[in-house]
């Protein structure tokens, strides 16, 4: 929190809510600056070493098993997906639940009574804060890469590294994505525990991290194509198996696409949420 | 006395239970357990063969009935810490084994609803065909790892009483169970000392009886495994009061409740 206040105190005082009034320029060096600060206050409160190695004793027998079951098994395609995708699966399982949670924990520790006076808009705020946790999740998802590799027994011969890795890097950004959405809409919801909970690990089925979401049953196939996520993961296995540039080409457009929709729809959602708040006085106490 | 045994499970159960909310419950109790049977048998069907979805499907089961479980047994003896009730329940005279073993009693039925759970997305979900399972044989191995799941799951709560981590210990049973007990990777394929380490796994006896009870054997030909189960579940009793008295006296003596 305390990477706002200097955001307001250098900066021309415009009207509370909307930054840009009394000025012809966004103002995106504050915004930025915002967005870096809270970036890095939750990177510094995660990397504690028991916030790292609970999470990392947890991905063990997970990542252990399913390495072993793909890795042994006659499919080139399944190393293909569990190479990259229990590490990417780990991200969801842990990103879903704190990113998720992100709006409703701030409202609870009195934080978001800070955040909403602050000019910077609440979504940017969040997202620097989602970002950070982004970066404290990767921590254990590049163990989790590291059991799959020695469990696993082989690797998939790669075909086109540099594709991969902007593969991998868009299918971050679809985890972001999806996950952020998740901030506003368990705090609209008032949801309980549990909802997020079972998003945590139907991640596994529907995001396409570890098989095609084709063998899924026809209503969850097309709720899975639904998500970023599995055009983001079948450009990956696209990627390290060699497949036409124009389909990887054409999984990034839709991946994108449907991570600019969801963006549309979460910052949508964090109006609600904040006029919500402001209409019924209750910041914080929700 | 039984009244009184009652009386803690019951309370216990209430008051020191999380997920005892409609939408937690439903969440971890019943959808958890069987997105992991789905994810593990596509998992199978797409790597390997459908016979290996199968065993998949049958070991993740079991793993569904015990891991569950012991979330919530380990997390109702970390909130007698956080909920500042140890030291009413060490200052009172009554019956320690009582006491240790209430905590966990409610919590068996609960994993029969995972089980019902699973089961129910291995057949309609994922089209398991368990025609020729013998379910009395079947239900009596998961009941007897619901009942070693809870003992072990004492045990290792006796660690949250103390350490005050949950995460910690519950994720780090949950990757024993997968790990260790032959659910996903046969027994044999583990190195020595994890293959010794499962032997005193909770579910591993009981998960080898119940492939058998699903190719049709009898309760007769698995009462070897099922024994070999209980006795794994005798031994986390003894081990698990044992320390549950040892952190008791420690307490006492240091008067540190919440450290």
């Amino acid at each position: 929190m305390s990477g706002f206040a200097p955001v307001a105190n250098r900066e021309p005082t415009a009207g509370m809510g909307s930054p840009e009034r009394g000025s012809d320029r966004p103002r995106l060096r504050p915004y930025a600056r915002a967005m870096y600060l809270s970036f890095r206050q939750r990177v510094k409160e995660q990397l504690r070493i028991g916030f790292i190695i609970g999470p990392i004793v947890g991905s063990t027998g997970p990542a252990v098993t399913l390495a072993w079951a793909a890795g042994r098994g006659d499919n080139p395609e399944a190393t293909s997906y569990v190479f990259i995708g229990f590490s990417l699966y780990t991200m969801w399982l842990m990103g879903i639940a704190m990113i998720g949670w992100s709006l409703t924990s701030e409202a609870w520790a009195g934080t978001l009574d800070l955040m909403m006076t602050t000019r910077t808009p609440l979504p940017l705020i969040m997202l620097g804060k989602a970002l950070g946790l982004i970066a404290y999740i990767s921590i254990p998802a590049t163990y989790a890469f590291f059991v799959v590799l020695l469990v696993g027994g082989r690797t998939p011969s790669i075909d086109s590294v540099p594709l991969l890795m902007i593969a991998v890097v868009l299918a971050v950004v679809a985890l972001v994505a999806t996950h952020f959405l998740f901030a506003p809409l368990a705090f609209i919801s008032g949801t309980t525990a549990g909802f997020i909970s079972s998003l945590m690990p139907l991640g596994g089925v529907i995001t396409g991290f570890l098989f095609p979401t084709g063998l899924l049953p026809s209503p969850l196939d097309v709720f899975a194509h639904g998500l970023p996520t599995s055009w983001a993961m079948s450009a990956i296995v696209r990627s390290i198996e060699g497949g036409a540039f124009v389909d990887v080409l054409a999984d990034w457009g839709i991946a994108l696409a449907l991570c600019a929709v969801y963006a549309v729809a979460t910052v949508a959602l964090f109006v609600v949420a904040e006029r919500r708040v402001r209409r019924r006085g209750n910041l914080g106490t929700l | 006395m039984l009244r009184n045994f009652y009386i803690q499970s019951v309370c216990s159960y209430k008051a020191l239970f999380n997920w005892l909310n409609w939408p937690a419950f439903v969440a971890v109790i019943i959808v958890t357990p069987s997105v992991y049977v789905a994810m593990f048998g596509l998992m199978g069907r797409f790597a390997r063969d459908e016979a290996t979805a199968a065993a998949f499907i049958i070991g993740m089961t079991a793993n569904g009935v015990a891991q569950n479980l012991s979330g919530g047994v380990i997390q109702s003896l970390t909130n007698e810490r956080y909920g500042g009730t140890l030291p009413f329940l060490f200052a009172s005279r009554g019956s320690r084994l009582m006491m240790f073993l209430s905590r966990g009693m409610l919590h068996v039925p609960t994993a029969a609803m995972s089980l019902a759970a699973c089961l129910l997305t291995a057949t309609l979900l994922l089209g398991a065909d368990l025609g020729p399972a013998n379910w009395t044989a079947v239900l009596a191995c998961y009941a007897m790892m619901a009942v070693s799941g809870m003992c072990f799951a004492l045990c290792g709560g006796n660690l949250a009483m103390s350490i005050s981590s949950f995460n910690f210990i519950y994720y780090g049973m949950m990757s024993f169970f997968f790990i260790l007990t032959g659910a996903i990777i046969p027994r044999s394929e583990l190195p020595g000392v994890l293959r010794l380490a499962g032997e005193v796994m909770p579910v591993t006896h009981a998960l080898e009886g119940s492939r058998k009870a699903y190719e049709g054997s009898g309760i007769g030909s698995i009462a070897g495994d099922i024994g070999l189960e209980a006795l794994v579940a005798l031994g986390y009793v003894v081990v698990g009061y044992a320390m549950f008295r040892v952190i008791e006296t420690f307490q006492r003596r240091t008067g540190a409740y919440d450290e």
